[in-house]
């Protein structure tokens, strides 16, 4: 290999890191300022997610959302998904119970979730509550499925529950017809004492690293379906026909993975490339 | 302390109110063993709200301190800013409720920008840990690399709604493979919180209660 | 008496306890003591608390980051043991061990079990209970102290075991950039340990973490419930099998003995 080109290749073997975060940065900002609007496929997971409230909610269900966010997935991960899901929610007329795991997710329903949506004629303490959050994690959940009123006894802004009509129409697991964990944990708590114990119809909205570890539990029905993270958000958009922050942010997801692909190829090419060098 | 309070008496009380847990969830019993554990999961729920306080002694313990220690003045600042935040936010939690105005400005202005911020680093650690060590070195890596590629591809929109078949490898690829590996890795790890349970139940496990001595 | 439902799964609790208590007993009356084979990872801590001495840098150990409620849980307790026995190859070594918790109640514990470990090396003066902190129960703002200690502080090996969350790369991604620490990870958290295995240099993944007590201290109760372990994940997999078998022939037998 003559001088010139092998100074050129091991320059270029060597590059500075930043190099590569700078493109990754234009790659990932530029679609946000000039969309370009490409399609997306809906996968499995979401669509029976979204079959399922569409199918088998009807007007009043109790459906009972367990709260694990944290604010640092929120705009990214969380966000297009929780949002197209509960406006999903609202629409069928479903009752939502919110109770948390995380210390955040309260402010979360109360300053990003519950502003974005449109309630049309739900009213709070009615149609939709935000419990407030209860420490103990999977402990909480138990104890809250056995007896809602011994986890309980005020909702998030201080309002006693006996105060709230739709508290008095629960008193355990068996009064909710659908149950969702929003996390980025792995689903065996909700799945144990929820679905093991009592037989619920258990669905997730989680981040997207989730999905290989949804999937055995999604093949074997134990979960009816998951919408994961800004793709999994985006899909459940188009289904709805509600356009948001998802459909608007694929046009990243497309150019940040495809920077990785890229990149991991040519990690590998430049790798040959030094040993060969090394050789001669 | 004597050995008895130390070690003996925690391991008691640990493996009795196993037995209880263990018989409530197994048999059918009186309705006053099963109050009696729903007592007790309310006791952690509790517990684990205490955790938070002492937590906060711990951090204002460890930081205090160094505000006067430290020698750079970058770490003085640092030190007593986090206190000072700490204590802003806990006494206006406290004073105006969590549900205040002042509460959630701390919340949406301070806490949500630099918690994303710390999240979306992680976009550049991964680069840079692709660019160190995404390397086929032997048949394990090159398989590895194959299907991070294949999959990471495949979640792209971009490409999967001009090449369909591209989404049904890459289905095929988390549905078999993944989900075969992911449920052999959830048995053994099941086995193995099933085995700790039963060592703490026999006393055999006592890390919790002791330290590295017994 | 047992709730419908439960009666295998009971049947197969007792099992355990008697398969333990069986080996137990083979242990005391012919010696019966099983192996482990080597496990890379667990050999490499004294390696690493080595390079530590040699160069008079400090080491950063944690049991992982259990979430609410978690803290005593199988993962954070296996986390624990290293944590234990590593504080005793730094006391034992002279090196400074950086603990750090992120739960707050794991903090006493962690205490606890690194006073305990200079102690046993006869070294109780030398414990710095400033070396003991709470970072922070956010995963995120754990993850930035943790590697704000490592940068900072310079420490020579990065150990963490226990229940890892997505924050995996960047608990150790700075440092693998950086190359100076040698870091050990392990998590039986399936999703994480593709993490582990791209920025550690050695993994301990799944069943291999809750082995870790038992392979440090070669306690022979422990080292029965590793055997006690691997008989059952034999008969799941036979019992796996079976049912694959049964199933394709159109029987819900396994399914239907397992329910029972």
């Amino acid at each position: 290999m003559s001088n010139n080109k092998e100074n050129w290749l091991l320059r270029l073997v060597h590059l500075d890191h930043r190099y590569y975060y700078l493109v990754l940065i234009i790659l990932l900002v530029a679609p946000i300022i000039r969309p370009i609007g490409l399609p997306i496929l809906v996968s499995d997971p979401t669509r029976d997610f979204y079959n399922y409230v569409n199918n088998n909610i009807q007007e009043n269900d109790k459906i009972l959302i367990w709260g694990g966010m944290s604010v640092g997935f929120w705009p990214t991960e969380y966000k297009p998904g929780v949002i197209a899901a509960v406006q999903h929610f609202f629409d069928k007329g479903a009752k939502i119970y919110w109770i948390s795991g995380t210390t955040e997710d309260p402010v979360i329903y109360d300053q990003y979730v519950i502003p974005e949506i449109e309630k049309g004629s739900a009213d709070y303490g009615i149609n939709y509550v935000n419990l407030g959050y209860y420490s103990g994690g999977e402990m909480a959940m138990s104890a809250f499925a056995k007896d809602i009123s011994s986890v309980v006894e005020q909702d998030y802004y201080g309002t006693p529950i006996d105060q709230l009509p739709m508290m008095g129409e629960v008193s355990d697991a068996n009064d909710f017809e659908f149950i969702i964990h929003i996390t980025g944990s792995p689903p065996e708590w909700l799945l144990r004492q929820y679905n093991s114990a009592y037989g619920k119809d258990c669905g997730f909205i989680s981040i997207s690293g989730m999905m290989g570890i949804y999937l055995p539990y999604y093949a074997s029905e134990q979960m009816i379906g998951f919408i994961n993270g800004l793709r999994g958000g985006a899909e459940y958009e188009t289904l709805t026909g509600n356009p948001g922050i998802g459909l608007a942010s694929t046009d990243t997801v497309s150019t940040g993975h495809i920077f990785f692909s890229v990149l991991i190829l040519l990690t590998n090419v430049l790798y040959f490339i030094d040993r060969r060098i090394n050789k001669q | 302390m004597s050995n008895v309070l130390r070690v003996k008496l925690p391991l008691m009380i640990i493996s009795i109110i196993l037995v209880v847990i263990f018989t409530e969830y197994f048999l059918i019993l009186p309705s006053s063993i099963s109050n009696f554990v729903s007592e007790l999961q309310q006791w952690i729920v509790i517990l684990a709200a205490f955790a938070i306080v002492l937590g906060a002694f711990n951090l204002v313990k460890i930081h205090l301190p160094k505000i006067s220690k430290s020698k750079e003045i970058s770490d003085k600042f640092l030190n007593a800013w986090l206190i000072a935040i700490m204590t802003i936010t806990i006494v206006i939690g406290l004073i105006y409720g969590t549900t205040s105005s002042q509460y959630t400005f701390i919340f949406t202005n301070l806490l949500s920008p630099v918690s994303t911020a710390v999240w979306s680093i992680m976009a550049f650690y991964f680069c840079g840990a692709v660019l160190r060590t995404f390397r086929a070195r032997n048949l394990e890596s090159t398989v590895l690399i194959i299907s991070t590629f294949l999959v990471a591809s495949g979640n792209a929109p971009a490409i999967t709604a001009f090449i369909p078949w591209y989404e049904n490898l890459k289905t095929w690829i988390m549905n078999v493979p993944n989900v075969s590996a992911m449920r052999g890795m959830i048995i053994a790890t099941g086995i193995g919180v099933l085995f700790t349970g039963v060592k703490m139940l026999l006393q055999v496990e006592r890390r919790s209660t002791v330290g590295a001595g017994e | 008496m047992i709730q419908s439902g439960k009666i295998v799964q009971t049947m197969f609790l007792l099992t355990t306890i008697a398969t333990y208590y069986y080996l137990s007993w083979l242990n005391k009356e012919k010696g019966f003591v099983p192996k482990i084979r080597k496990i890379a990872a667990l050999d490499a801590m004294e390696e690493a608390v080595g390079r530590a001495a040699e160069m008079g840098r400090p080491v950063h150990v944690s049991p992982g980051t259990p979430g609410a409620a978690e803290s005593i849980e199988a993962q954070t307790i296996a986390g624990l043991a290293v944590t234990s026995h590593v504080s005793r190859l730094c006391a034992r070594n002279g090196v400074p061990v950086i603990a750090t918790a992120s739960r707050p109640e794991l903090l006493p514990v962690l205490q606890e079990i690194v006073k305990e470990a200079y102690k046993a090396e006869g070294v109780g003066e030398a414990y710095n209970d400033e070396n003991v902190r709470f970072l922070s129960d956010n995963s995120n703002a754990y993850a930035g102290g943790v590697q704000g200690i490592v940068e900072r502080e310079e420490c020579a090996a990065n150990i963490i075991v226990g229940k890892l969350y997505g924050t995996a790369n960047v608990l150790f991604g700075r440092a693998t950039v950086a190359g100076k620490t040698i870091q050990i990870g392990g998590t039986a958290y399936y999703l994480v340990v593709p993490h582990l295995v791209v920025t550690c240099d050695y993994v301990l993944m799944g069943e291999e973490v809750f082995v870790a007590e038992a392979y440090l201290n070669q306690d022979p109760k422990q080292l029965i419930t590793v055997f006690a372990q691997d008989i059952f994940k034999i008969i799941s997999l036979g019992l796996l099998i079976i049912g694959l078998l049964t199933y394709s022939m159109g029987s819900n037998l396994v399914i239907d003995f397992l329910n029972t």
